[in-house]
């Protein structure tokens, strides 16, 4: 079924229309001036963008807050997913499947919706306008994908492993961090940089409990997108990519200098 | 005119060889067993006769006609996997006609054929059952219908019975061979067993290491594997290295008569059933050290004087572990390559 | 004792779900009178057809092409593995981002509107229509297909990869044509996994929040956005208007939802008898 002309220009055409966006902001970051209606910068600076980024003090505290948040959430995540994981992809429980369908419902309730759910709950137990009240409502968001990944994991590998380290004595700490662990640790990655990179993109969720008060990196985005301001605006966005790319590529490597150590089963 | 040539086909993957320039003829109406072990690159060869792997070299003709570059959809020769491969959203009937119904044919003749192989194969009433609803057993027969009721020329089999348990096989092996013997197809059987092989096949082509070490009857091979390879590839043989001097071959078995030229390094053979052992008669004296007794036959270990072990299987049970017992050999039934 | 753990989270869930829920309940002050003022609204109904006809459409055309894409993708080899990663990127990309760059390129001063100037077809920028912000919700809908085309051709490609394998082999062997096991082999066996993806392409559309709120015209909302904008409006009337529609909005999510397990474990049990 190989195919022929058709399908490489598809091919093509993918391509263009997929990758091609990408290219518009990175010139739109560097052009100082690009007015209509000119097919390319009128003044094309470097520096200039160099310069937004490097002395602005909100800008830096908009991204400290977006890591800061995001790994908070992540470690949340990985928290509270772990044994929930374990125990819905190992064990049998009358129930199961409804927790199951509990867990992964935030996944399909549109945010905007839940959130203003949670607010007055957030409020009333002090927690809005806090970082970890912000990292609290992004994990819920995060959990579910967290959960369907690790519970995946735990299915395939079963709990004969640790019931084995049991029987020849070992103790609960020991079984966890030797034997759970590392079966579990790549799913474990993936399941942190989805966290990661879900609580990095979060807008309204941020904005209605943060109350104003706190500001990651899409809420400094946003009013220069609704302000217009073009070269600003991709500017932050390459910072944007570049920083979740950033993240996603240590932890990658990170997972991939881990299989290199111990062969461990494929998923 | 051959039912199936394959000529030179040679095979990488990657840039590693899977086949080494196959040469082999399958007479029409011939079922032959293609032996190997797993990896020894069988399933590579059944697919290039299908049409599914396109030779790396080679040519391949099916009927006297070159189908080298023909696509599988025309060429007249159907493979069963090992997994069945039945269309999981299909029902029995809708898997079977697949292929006629691919080809057009009207639904009166459709309906006709089908049910006439549902008989054959013996699940007349199975025609709506999905593939999941179906035994392992069930399954194979109604892949093997699927094929079948297109009347291929040239039928492969690529190991279509290791997924199922003892008794099923046997009585698989025994469906296959009726089926053969009915519809006359040409058949190539894929299989790492030597029984089955020997069982099902009128010839058996031995696939080593990727390439093609030797093509004849069954009782051809069992008696005279044309090479060490072949010889400790069916097993069951006892090895015994030693030196070729002067037409005489020298070991532990003494000196016997040999006509290869002279070799530093050499080895006889023979077959476990071909040991004697007696308390009286034979040139060797050596001690039980193992019995294991399998029913039908029981396997001694005898280790001779020398140090060497070797294993004789006979139908009596008459020694013990730690008898003293003479071992001898027909020099007649021994085989002697070089190593 | 792991046990133990899950229950807990489990009951936590449970309170954070009833929570959201609860809240939009006790401000209908458990009556129906709000839920009737807000069904009976004009503004609600249109917020309510358009977000279905937003979602709709969206789900229709990004699960057509994807899984054209995926099929054009699985016949191009070597190419088509190519395009796959490159296809990740869309679906890591923020929306706020796909925001910009559809403004960037659709906008009356954007890519497309130069260039029509260059070529001649406009003299000034009022002239290129208006393709954001718009009536239509095209901009909108652009955004949508940026990411949900690629997340479907993925899913599919891979769904079809499987197939491929296993198969279209069997079925080219017994004769049939490459469009015959198309559509009697693959359509059929990709049928499942477009189902899951065009619910979960219709649960986003109609949720979603950030992208109608960018790019929405003045002259309709979406359903969240309505709600958003009501949530935040000092008369608590207003609010409880918004938590009315948001029980609303879950009602209609938590149905799809719903479809979508169903479909799942149905096919679940399909598989589950089956293969070695």
């Amino acid at each position: 079924m190989k195919g022929g002309k058709l399908t490489r220009l598809v091919m093509q055409c993918a391509l263009l229309v997929f990758a091609g966006p990408l290219l518009t902001l990175l010139v739109q970051a560097v052009s100082l001036r690009w007015p209509f209606p000119s097919l390319l910068p009128t003044v094309i600076s470097v520096r200039h963008a160099v310069n937004l980024l490097w002395d602005n003090p909100r800008l830096t505290e908009a991204v400290a807050s977006s890591l800061g948040i995001a790994f908070m959430t992540t470690i949340f995540t990985l928290l509270l997913a772990f044994p929930a994981a374990k125990a819905l992809g190992v064990y049998n429980f009358p129930g199961k499947e409804a927790v199951k369908l509990l867990a992964l419902l935030p996944i399909m309730v549109p945010t905007a919706t839940v959130t203003m759910g949670l607010h007055t709950g957030m409020i009333r137990m002090g927690l809005a306008g806090t970082f970890v009240g912000v990292a609290i409502v992004h994990t819920v968001f995060t959990l579910p994908y967290a959960l369907r990944i690790l519970m995946h994991v735990f299915e395939l590998v079963g709990d004969r492993h640790e019931q084995q380290a049991a029987m020849l004595g070992a103790s609960w700490g020991r079984v966890f961090y030797r034997i759970t662990l590392p079966l579990v640790i790549p799913g474990a990655l993936s399941a942190a940089t989805m966290s990661f990179i879900i609580s990095f993109s979060q807008y309204i969720t941020t904005f209605m409990i943060g109350g104003g008060r706190i500001i990651t990196l899409p809420l400094y985005l946003v009013p220069h997108v609704q302000g217009g301001e073009w070269h600003v605006a991709s500017v932050y966005s390459l910072v944007f990519v570049v920083a979740t790319l950033g993240a996603l590529t240590l932890m990658q490597y990170l997972v991939r200098r881990y299989y290199r150590e111990t062969y461990f089963l494929s998923p | 005119m051959a039912g199936i040539s394959v000529i030179g086909v040679t095979k990488f993957f990657q840039d590693k060889p899977t086949l080494t320039k196959i040469t082999l003829e399958v007479q029409n109406g011939e079922f032959m067993a293609l032996l190997g072990p797993s990896g020894s690159g069988k399933t590579t060869l059944l697919k290039i006769i299908a049409g599914l792997e396109v030779p790396s070299a080679g040519r391949v003709y099916i009927n006297g006609v070159d189908v080298t570059a023909v696509p599988t959809e025309r060429r007249q020769a159907i493979i069963v996997f090992q997994d069945h491969s039945l269309f999981p959203h299909m029902n029995v009937y809708e898997n079977i006609s697949f292929g006629l119904r691919a080809r057009g044919e009207s639904r009166q003749t459709v309906a006709e054929k089908v049910s006439a192989m549902l008989d054959i194969i013996q699940l007349p009433d199975k025609a709506q059952s999905y593939p999941q609803e179906l035994s392992g057993g069930e399954k194979q027969r109604v892949a093997l219908a699927r094929a079948c009721v297109l009347e291929p020329s040239v039928l492969l089999l690529d190991e279509p019975f290791s997924n199922l348990d003892i008794n099923l096989r046997h009585s698989m092996r025994e469906f296959v061979s009726e089926l053969h013997n009915r519809l006359k197809f040409t058949c190539i059987l894929v299989t790492h067993d030597k029984e089955e092989a020997f069982l099902m096949s009128n010839r058996v082509a031995v696939l080593l290491d990727n390439s093609l070490e030797q093509v004849a009857t069954p009782e051809y091979l069992y008696r005279s594997p044309q090479s060490l390879q072949v010889a400790t590839f069916l097993g069951e043989r006892n090895l015994f290295p030693g030196v070729v001097q002067g037409g005489y071959f020298r070991s532990v078995l003494g000196s016997i008569p040999c006509d290869l030229p002279d070799t530093a390094s050499a080895v006889a053979t023979c077959r476990f059933d071909q040991v004697l052992l007696s308390r009286t008669v034979g040139e060797l004296e050596g001690r039980i050290i193992q019995k294991a007794f399998a029913g039908r036959s029981t396997t001694y270990k005898i280790e001779l004087a020398q140090g060497t072990v070797v294993t004789a299987v006979c139908g009596q049970q008459q020694f013990a572990v730690g008898d003293v017992v003479r071992v001898g050999v027909n020099s007649g039934d021994l085989l002697i390559y070089p190593a | 004792m792991f046990l133990t753990l899950t229950f807990a989270y489990a009951l936590a869930y449970g309170v954070v779900q009833s929570m959201q829920a609860g809240s939009g309940a006790y401000r209908g002050g458990f009556t129906l009178q709000h839920y009737r003022s807000v069904l009976g609204d004009g503004e609600f109904l249109i917020s309510l057809g358009a977000t279905i006809s937003v979602a709709v459409i969206a789900t229709l055309i990004s699960n057509v092409l994807g899984a054209l894409l995926a099929f054009a993708m699985l016949r191009a080899g070597a190419h088509g593995k190519l395009l796959q990663r490159v296809l990740q990127l869309p679906v890591i990309l923020p929306h706020l981002i796909v925001v910009i760059m559809v403004i960037h390129i659709f906008s009356q001063t954007g890519v497309l509107a130069r260039l029509a100037w260059w070529v001649g077809f406009i003299d000034n920028p009022n002239q290129f229509p208006l393709l954001v912000y718009d009536r239509l919700a095209i901009g909108i809908m652009l955004v949508y297909l940026y990411k949900q085309v690629p997340f479907v051709a993925l899913l599919a490609y891979d769904t079809l990869r499987g197939i491929s394998g296993k198969y279209a082999e069997v079925a080219a062997n017994l004769g049939a044509s490459p469009w015959q096991t198309s559509t009697q082999v693959y359509l059929p066996l990709l049928k499942p996994t477009i189902i899951g993806t065009s619910l979960i392409t219709f649960a986003f559309a109609f949720g979603a929040f950030e992208v109608p709120f960018l790019l929405g015209t003045p002259v309709w909302r979406t359903l969240p956005v309505e709600s958003y904008l009501l949530y935040t409006n000092i008369d608590p009337l207003a609010r409880t208007h918004a938590m009315v529609i948001n029980v609303l909005i879950s009602a209609i999510s938590l149905t799809i939802a719903g479809l979508y397990f169903g479909v799942e474990s149905f096919l679940n049990r399909r598989q589950k008898g089956g293969e070695v």
